[in-house]
């Protein structure tokens, strides 16, 4: 018994051929092949062949995921600690625009956690350099900051003249 | 590389402890009103329950408040410091942690509440004097998801009298403690809350659960779960990833049950989760026994009362965590009390 074949079309005009079942993880390819039927692929215009190829390698991989099985389970986490493992940055990031523009919830997951996790203990300069963010604050603004933080402790303190003296 | 947008961003940040959150509010504005987003410290908080991303709170000598982390194999125990304008607080005991704030009573500065992470404290109003010699306190320190305000309660059993004192303040409104009429419908006896779903719950001698309903400021009690001869007995209180849940000592049996209430206030919806040998749990010679947390991966952290072990169902075994202290389980978060 064979199943039904998708072809994925990428921005670069590369065709990539997947399972139904495996390209129905991504509910936006799910929803465009309900809705066009298209026949010369499924095109996915934001989507360049480098990142198509890993995003496909992921699905065909998910495609059947275990329900009970705790080993399979297993075996499948440790594939998607290796999937990512020698991705560079650049890719990371592309792979997380992919998952979520092509709605993949367990690549978005994954790759998001992928980030969080480099991020730990990271210190303020490296993130900006791996978000490519400016930073925007005036030295006015970071003067506040520190300011404030040398503060220290935010207290509030109550009016004590209107605790309830009652009786007993 | 396209920039993320702001959802994204989201997501990725909403999966940080709240340590590395409060450093990278510097790295740009956007970022800055992100992570001051009440929805986005909402999520980042329900993130580290699912996670299981917990802390042990506890004191040393009275004194100081202690918080270690869970997370690691390499615990880590981390003072909290503690100064009211200026001046240092002592604890005399923790009332309870709740949404990542924590509720003591400092020896001369009253009922504290404080939110460790961002070090935003409060100082309660100054309580009406108990002029009695013979008297028992409780405390309670829970949250009403309604109206997103924190509040703590003490019941004062004054012995002598046979009479009860109920107080109530809301924190962070400046309108004193009030008095609450209607005491608990059976006397309360263990000292330490339980908190499930913000609410603060004790038990009755071991029979009767009574929670303090945090929005309508009234005591209600819960019937235990009985055996096949009717008999209701609990030895103590926990939370099951937002249920409430009992343990059960049998002796003749050598087994602990853990119950648990799917559905809270509905006696029938009491089941029976799991039921643990005593051997591989309790220290001999001691008593006490109570869950403290309940992890994503079934695994359950129970205090024996010497020290927090990790119990794994499916090995039947134990290991006991390398920690100094723990009275209560406290998650970080970045919550502040709302006006």
């Amino acid at each position: 018994m064979s199943t039904k074949k998708i072809t994925l079309l990428s921005s670069d005009n590369e065709l990539f051929t997947v399972d139904e079942e495996a390209a129905n993880q991504s509910l936006t390819i799910k929803h465009l092949i309900e809705d066009t039927e298209p026949e010369n692929g499924v095109p996915l215009p934001q989507v360049h062949s480098k990142i198509l190829a890993k995003v496909t390698e992921y699905l065909i991989k998910h495609a059947n995921e275990p329900d009970n099985d705790a080993a399979a389970k297993e075996e499948l986490k440790n594939w998607d600690d290796k999937f990512l493992e020698k991705v560079n940055h650049e890719t990371l990031f592309d792979l997380i625009l992919a998952a979520n523009y092509l709605d993949i919830k367990g690549l978005l997951d994954l790759t998001c956690q992928t980030v969080a996790d480099l991020m730990n203990g990271m210190s303020v300069v490296e993130v900006r350099k791996l978000f490519n963010i400016v930073n925007d604050f005036t030295p006015e603004d970071e003067a506040e900051v520190r300011k404030r933080r040398k503060r220290g402790t935010k207290t509030i303190g109550p009016s004590n003249d209107q605790a309830n003296q009652s009786n007993h | 590389m396209g920039g993320l947008h702001l959802e994204l961003i989201f997501d990725i940040l909403s999966r940080l402890p709240v340590k590395d959150l409060l450093r990278f509010k510097s790295v740009c504005k956007s970022w800055r009103q992100l992570i001051a987003d009440p929805l986005f410290i909402k999520a980042q908080f329900n993130r580290s329950i699912n996670n299981d991303s917990l802390s042990f709170l506890y004191t040393l000598n009275h004194h100081h408040l202690y918080l270690c982390s869970a997370s690691n194999a390499l615990t880590e125990s981390t003072k909290i410091d503690l100064t009211f304008n200026g001046s240092p607080l002592s604890v005399v005991q923790i009332i309870g942690s709740c949404n990542g704030f924590i509720c003591f009573d400092s020896y001369s500065y009253g009922i504290i509440v404080l939110n460790p992470s961002t070090r935003e404290l409060i100082k309660l109003p100054e309580l009406p004097g108990i002029w009695s010699s013979t008297y028992s306190i409780i405390w309670g320190f829970g949250f009403c998801s309604n109206t997103q305000l924190f509040k703590v309660v003490r019941i004062v059993y004054f012995s002598s009298k046979a009479k009860t004192q109920i107080m109530v303040h809301t924190v962070g409104i400046a309108n004193g403690w009030r008095r609450v009429s209607q005491p608990p419908p059976v006397v309360v006896h263990q000292q330490k809350q339980v908190l499930v779903g913000g609410v603060p719950h004790w038990t009755a001698f071991g029979v009767t659960v009574v929670y303090f309903d945090v929005a309508r400021e009234v005591f209600e009690k819960i019937p235990c779960p009985r055996n096949e001869s009717g008999k209701a007995k609990i030895d103590s209180l926990g939370e099951l990833r937002g249920c409430l849940c009992v343990f059960r000592r049998f002796y003749l049996e050598g087994h602990i049950e853990i119950w648990v209430m799917d559905e809270h206030g509905v006696e029938d919806s009491w089941n029976r989760k799991f039921i643990i040998p005593h051997s591989i749990i309790v220290y001999e010679g001691n008593m006490g026994c109570r869950p403290m947390w309940f992890l994503r991966n079934g695994k359950i952290l129970v205090s024996n009362g010497e020290r927090v072990v990790l119990y794994d169902q499916s090995r039947q075994s134990v290991r006991a965590l390398k920690i100094s202290g723990s009275e209560m389980v406290h998650i970080e978060s970045l919550f502040s009390i709302k006006y």
